[in-house]
């Protein structure tokens, strides 16, 4: 009987041995897996840490004091006072901070349909393959390969304010383009920078959407032509469902992209407004790189973490807002009512 | 336009009058589909792949430009006219379903963007007349109870409810229900006996409106008919194209979706079906329209073999029970049988036969129809014919013929040698679309032999050195043909005379076979060994070599077969085919 | 795996913390200084140190390979001068002291050289930029006073010598500690040309100028002021030195606010504009006109008057394809006054350039090496030579008495007309809000220049020190 146990236990602990030994020699292949996968991505992991994780979680921290990069025996730690500065709208800083924001929503609001319907029907159109429509594409995809630099100083001498500037003196005008105050006299250098910024962007987008319209199935228009659909019918049960999730994909770059306005705006002003905050960004940018406002970086360090709210909240908006979904469809139900109801007749009623 | 073919459209439900279709490139793709479609058939055309078919198919479609030829159905021209106006349905082989709308969007597209051609009815009359109709013949208390039911319950739409009860239209429905409304406070109890009360509460509610109606309706000076649609001078009912309203789609998906057995999925996207269900699914869309010509272009391709056969047979009922006529496109030639009225087989662009399935089968216009139709396919092996014994010889084996076959035969070269000496003496597009027919039948490769300009930078600079000698390099186009022509005249000639080759064909279940059995004699049969022996379940398909060929036979499955075994292989010359193998055709 | 994700992040996490725990407790010493007020201080505690011992060789100091990294705020035609002169010093002590400059442009002076310096990365040890950005380095505490280095160097470094109107400046408020030594002055210059002048006499004041270019104007068909009213050198110095002859400020002293609205300032500052505006409005002067056009202009001889940048002088004479005697220069003095008769009429405004030793310098030798270089700059005339080629008058008493100095041409037919009294040139007080006045004032400038009548000037005036003073009140915000 005591045999009989022993025996027992020991052929459990054997096999628990052979458990543990199963169990351990697959730890081990896992873990020359992740090693080799971690040693591949540790590159990039490093910089990411340093170059974002790092300086991110320095300006929240500074955000939270009254920091001088120049003066180190100035800091000291205050608290919410940067926070609330921001909201206090009797400060003139907070009230140019907020009124950049103005600024670059309206921006936003003008520059985002405009850079989707664009490259949208330009897109749709070399789709069709007129001739030579491979030239047209090149020519459409062109701007983009210039930096945001170039496109600035190009606009720039042709829309300067002087005579001197190319289409004054084509015109022989003198319209000051580029100058003028937000929310004054500067809607001509609004329209200035969407034509620039279109001549820009529209080619990167225009190249994903042609993508896009060739994966749509030739099947498809050809169904929806023999239901009796016209162009506009064709565009709007084909094409738009079916490149939709690539729109999305296309709007949230756009989205980021253009709320976080700088480019534009740095190169294509006048000497007049050179000083004059249109999009946080540019704020942010002003405030931080000159020595005057060294004292006040703890401020600037805190509007950027509101900027970055902003955007935060902003592309999670539209994410929600292009995600799929399904309206309750309850077909199957009322098509069951339906045929009750249809036999109801004869055996509720019946005829006499 | 010839009075044959002015006949043609007139008598006939849908005429195809030699329809070509040659690509931009050149390339000819269908030559000269004639043919004339009578109601509630179902035609099929089969043929291997690259032959024209779903070519033809988006010709008659509108999907394709028609580059010659006509197309008339009922006697109306449909070469221009856009794809929605030729009364038309197609289910495709990728079932095309818009992947963003439910199963019940998809098959009420086509009706919710396209207006359809529907009498004009007096909503308020018809109303009228339908409910007069309804109070005298039920039977109040159901009649009170269901409608009071309906009231009560907690459905969202009860007017359409009422609707559907009752088999009225919505606008009496909402009469109905407005004027029953008072009374539909009270209980169940206390309504008993007021039959008249109610009819006559509804009676005078539609009074005025009726009246306000007539009144308008004589102002106007339209007429109506009996069933209060406008109707013109001749008392033709007036056809106006109108959309159909929510509560019609509705009804008409619902009856489609319960035709195809399609009720529980239909708040589904495509993406969540499987392939017979989105195979319906483009179905019901196709049926909803309620238009006299189907087509499917090869839609059981993509399912799997057992639900082929199913959807087969829902197919063919569903063809019967709605009555159109469909056209139907396939490379199965099993479908084509079995689902066809008529069949008609293409190889290469041209139609090769067009028949019904018997026709096609026994009766086989040339080799290509004949290998093609018919599962296993048509043994077919060489043998020669000996014009002084009347037999068909091959080493030593002797297979006599009846006497009315020589005479077939030599009517057959007779024709066909002046056929092509015609074509010789004048050698033009026509006669090389012959020349082209004839190799489609026949099987032959026109591409191996064709004359190509030679490629190569050695060749250009040869070319060019040429040019330069003033030597005028003649392309002939139909160099090619011309050769093709003159080396079957040659045979042709030969063969109306001499001895020569012939291709004889046998269906598999047309050869007597029996296992040899130690002892038994055996007359007038070959014994072969079997090579493969396949076990389809009830019948064995036994391959041995015969002539020089791979032969197929059945056999019943009572007793088992090996490859081991000796065979007893014979036929009746009845059940041979006999074709030539110049230009394919049957003798 | 998925383990060991989480233990990064947790990692990822821990780094953040003690790196944010770190910023904390270097901030947990002070309560922390506000900002520097107005008025004189004290220096508490040092923040600059000295090391090592001056070595010396009877009189004079040992110095060994010595080397000192000088960053400038001087650029461009004026940077190669400067070069020279610079590598005449080297060659002069060749083996003793080496300096090494670079330069870096006015707008990202301060900027970069204070990063360089709080960080200690590169820093130069000497700087030279306008005197009245030291104000701000100072208050940062980014550079050190000279007062150590002279009592132990002995070398004779004494502001006396040098213009008393720019040493002034040189405590930055700091009681008795010596932060800068002037270099020179500069401010925009007028040059003329004779023979379009003929018998007339030079203005002398404000409506003697606009007659005798009316004059000149309708005699000789041109516009007699060749000036380019929209580039910065004009409206840097030229506007400021009409608010000074006016009697005007540039900020109240004891808020450092900026008061140009004041009653005081506002009739000031309205004369200013008015006066710069009559000359376009008389079309003696044309508005908006390119640099290019007005050097032609002058050059052709179809302008009297040339108002250029001192520095450019030079070349205007080596391009002049005349009589080089024919051009000389006149004084801005009472030119924009309103009222002449009063003593701020004849101011002139300008910049002048200052050296100073950055914080990081330590080891005492250096710092006498610096002293020896700077002494050495304002007292040779193979400094002060090409400097004043350069269009820099020396702010230095040693240079502007000596003889060959003084017979330079540019010295004698330029810079001593330019400033006919040393006394009367101005630059800006002691603030550290200087760069605010600046840029404000020359926007303001520009705005009012754009208006051809006076009507919106005091609005204007009024918003751009509202613009000023907000800037002020957000950087002391914290």
């Amino acid at each position: 009987m005591a045999n009989n146990s022993i025996l027992e236990e020991y052929v459990e602990t054997l096999e628990e041995a052979e458990i543990a030994e199963k169990k351990k020699a697959q730890k081990k292949s896992l873990r020359k897996e992740s090693a080799f996968g971690m040693a591949l991505i540790a590159p990039y992991i490093l910089i990411f840490i340093i170059f974002s994780i790092i300086p991110t979680v320095m300006g929240v921290v500074f955000s939270f004091m009254s920091y001088n990069p120049y003066n180190t025996a100035d800091i000291r730690f205050v608290g919410f006072q940067n926070y609330i500065n921001i909201f206090n709208f009797d400060l003139p800083i907070s009230k140019s901070f907020w009124s950049s924001f103005g600024t670059m929503f309206i921006y936003v609001a003008i520059g985002t349909p405009l850079a989707v319907i664009i490259p949208f029907f330009l897109a749709y159109y070399i789709n069709m393959k007129p001739p030579g429509y491979k030239f047209f594409r090149a020519l459409i995809y062109f701007p983009n390969i210039v930096s945001i630099t170039i496109m600035g100083i190009i606009f720039g001498n042709m829309f300067a304010g002087d005579s001197s500037g190319l289409i004054n003196s084509w015109l022989g005008t003198e319209i000051h383009w580029l100058s003028g105050e937000p929310w004054k006299d500067d809607i001509l250098r609004w329209v200035v920078i969407f034509i620039a910024t279109e001549w820009w962007c529209t080619g990167s987008n225009f190249i994903i959407f042609a993508a896009a319209f060739r994966d749509v199935p030739k099947n498809l228009y050809e169904a929806c032509e023999m239901d009796g659909g016209g162009k506009w019918q064709k565009i709007l049960h084909v094409t738009i469902p079916n490149i939709k999730s690539t729109v999305t994909v296309c709007l949230f770059n756009i989205l980021i992209g253009y709320l976080g306005l700088y480019g534009q705006v740095i190169v294509l002003n006048d000497f007049t407004n050179a000083n004059i905050m249109v999009s946080p960004t540019m704020f942010i940018q002003h405030y931080l790189s000159d020595f005057s406002y060294a004292r006040i970086t703890g401020y600037v360090c805190a509007c950027a973490l509101m900027f970055g709210i902003v955007v935060m909240f902003f592309s999670t908006i539209q994410r929600k807002a292009m995600g799929e979904h399904r309206k309750k469809s309850k077909r199957t139900e009322d098509c069951i009512a339906y045929f009750a109801d249809r036999d109801r007749f004869t055996t509720e009623v019946g005829n006499d | 336009m010839g009075n044959v073919l002015k006949e043609r459209k007139q008598n006939s439900f849908m005429s195809l009058q030699n329809l070509v279709k040659v690509y931009p490139n050149g390339e000819k793709a269908v030559y000269n589909f004639d043919l004339d479609i009578a109601k509630n058939e179902f035609i099929v055309i089969v043929g291997p792949s690259g032959c024209g078919k779903s070519t033809t198919l988006r010709m008659i479609a509108g999907l394709e430009d028609i580059s010659g030829g006509d197309i008339y159905l009922e006697s109306e021209l449909l070469n221009y006219k856009p794809s929605s106006e030729r009364k038309m349905a197609i289910v495709f082989q990728s079932y095309a379903l818009y992947p963003q709308m439910t199963v019940y969007n998809n098959i009420a597209f086509p009706l919710t963007i396209n207006k359809y051609p529907m009498p004009k009815e007096n909503a308020v009359l018809k109303a009228n007349a339908e409910i007069e109709k309804l109070l005298s013949t039920v039977a109040w208390n159901k009649f009170i109870g269901v409608l009071f039911n309906v009231y009560n319950g907690n459905g969202k739409a009860k007017d359409e409810q009422i609707a559907t009860i009752f088999g009225i239209t919505l606008y009496a429905a909402k009469l109905l229900y407005k004027a029953f409304g008072a009374y539909c406070r009270e209980t169940l109890e206390s309504l008993d006996g007021k039959a008249e009360e109610i009819s006559v509460a509804i009676r005078a509610e539609l009074k005025p409106l009726v009246e306000a109606e007539n009144a308008k309706v004589q102002e106007s000076g339209v007429k109506l008919d009996e069933d209060f649609c406008e109707v013109d001078g001749d008392g033709n009912k007036i056809i106006e194209p109108r959309k159909y309203t929510p509560y019609e789609i509705k009804t008409r998906v619902y009856e489609t979706a319960e035709k195809l057995d399609l009720i529980p999925y239909l708040d589904k996207l495509p993406k969540e079906l499987s392939g017979g269900q989105m195979q319906r699914v483009a179905l019901g869309r196709a049926i909803i329209k309620n238009v006299p010509v189907f087509m499917m272009d090869e839609p059981l391709s993509n399912l799997d073999a057992k639900l082929r056969l199913s959807m087969r047979s829902e197919i063919v009922k569903l063809h019967n029970r709605i009555g159109a006529t469909t056209i139907y496109v396939t490379h199965d030639q099993t479908e084509a049988m079995t689902m066809a009225s008529r069949i008609v087989v293409m190889s290469r662009g041209f139609i090769q036969q067009i028949g019904t399935p018997e026709e096609v089968y026994q009766d086989p216009a040339n080799i290509f129809v004949a290998k093609f139709i018919g599962s296993p396919s048509m043994n077919v092996f060489n043998i020669y014919y000996d014009p002084e014994s009347g037999c068909l010889e091959r080493n030593d084996v002797k297979i006599p013929l009846k006497a009315e076959f020589k005479k077939r035969h030599d009517e057959f070269y007779a024709t066909a040698v002046n056929k092509f000496e015609g074509l010789q003496s004048n050698f033009d597009e026509k006669a090389r679309e012959e020349i082209l027919k004839i190799l489609s039948s026949t099987g032959e490769y026109k591409d191996e032999k064709k004359q190509q300009k030679k490629k190569g930078l050695i060749a250009l600079i040869k070319r060019l050195i040429e040019k330069q000698k003033n030597k005028k390099i003649v392309v002939d186009e139909y160099a090619y043909e011309k050769e093709v022509l003159g080396e079957k005249l040659a045979q042709l000639k030969t063969n109306a005379t001499a001895k020569h080759g012939l291709l004889v064909g046998i269906r598999p279940e047309r050869i007597k076979i029996e296992k040899v059995v130690a002892g038994k004699k055996y007359k007038g049969v070959v014994k072969v060994k079997s090579t493969v022996v396949e076990l389809l379940g009830g019948e064995y398909n036994i391959h041995f070599d015969l002539f020089d060929k791979d032969m197929v036979c059945k056999l019943d499955a009572t007793e088992k077969v090996t490859t081991d075994d000796e065979l007893a292989v014979s036929f009746s010359p009845d059940d041979l085919y006999i074709f030539d193998f110049v230009t394919g055709d049957r003798i | 795996m998925k383990a060991k994700r989480k233990g990064l992040i947790s990692i990822l996490l821990l780094c953040a913390a003690v790196f944010a725990v770190t910023m904390l407790a270097a901030c947990g010493g002070g309560g922390g200084s506000g900002p520097i007020g107005v008025g004189e201080h004290e220096i508490d505690s040092k923040w600059w140190s000295t090391t090592g011992e001056i070595q010396k060789d009877g009189e004079d100091i040992v110095f060994n390979n010595v080397e000192i990294k000088l960053t400038t705020v001087v650029a461009g035609t004026d940077l190669v001068k400067f070069n020279t002169i610079v590598n005449r010093f080297n060659a002069e002590y060749l083996d003793k002291i080496n300096i090494v400059p670079s330069s870096v442009t006015e707008e990202s002076y301060n900027s970069q050289v204070a990063k360089q310096i709080s960080n200690n990365a590169n820093a130069p040890d000497l700087l030279m930029t306008h005197q009245k950005e030291f104000k701000s380095l100072a208050d940062s505490k980014l550079i050190q006073p000279f007062n150590e280095v002279i009592e132990k160097s002995e070398i004779d470094l004494d502001l006396d010598n040098f213009a008393a109107g720019l040493s002034k400046y040189s405590s930055l408020n700091y009681k008795d500690q010596m932060f800068t030594v002037p270099v020179d002055m500069h401010s925009e210059v007028v040059i003329y040309n004779k023979k379009l002048l003929g018998d007339n006499a030079l203005p002398t004041n404000h409506s003697e100028l606009v007659a005798l270019c009316k004059k000149i104007a309708t005699e000789k068909n041109i516009t007699p002021i060749a000036a380019s009213t929209h580039s910065p050198s004009f409206y840097r110095f030229v506007f400021n030195t009409a608010i000074l002859q006016n009697g005007g400020t540039f900020f109240d002293t004891s808020n450092y606010n900026a008061d140009w609205a004041s009653e005081s300032n506002m009739p000031a500052y309205k004369a200013a504009i008015a006066s710069i505006r009559e000359l376009i409005t008389e079309n003696i002067m044309k508005k908006q006109q390119s640099t290019g056009d007005a050097l032609s202009a002058f050059l052709n001889d179809k302008a009297l008057f040339y108002f250029v940048e001192p520095w450019s002088v030079e070349s205007v004479l080596n391009a002049y394809s005349g009589d080089k005697n024919d051009i000389s220069g006149t004084s801005m003095s009472k030119w924009f006054a309103a009222d002449p008769s009063k003593d701020c009429a004849d101011h002139i405004y300008g910049d002048a350039h200052a050296f100073g030793i950055s914080k990081t310098v330590t080891d005492i030798t250096k710092k006498a090496a610096i002293c020896e270089f700077i002494k050495w700059f304002s007292e040779n005339t193979s400094a002060g030579i090409p400097w004043a080629n350069a269009g820099h008058y020396s702010a230095s008493k040693t240079l502007t008495v000596n003889s060959s100095y003084t017979a330079e041409n540019m010295v004698a037919n330029f810079l001593t007309k330019f400033y006919a009294d040393i006394d009367d040139f101005q630059t800006m007080d002691i603030s550290p809000y200087t760069y605010q006045y600046k840029s404000y004032l020359e926007q303001l400038y520009l705005a009012m220049i754009s208006n051809d009548t006076a009507d919106n000037d005091e609005s204007d005036i009024r918003a751009y020190q509202k613009k000023v003073n907000d800037e002020i009140a957000t950087i002391n915000m914290m």
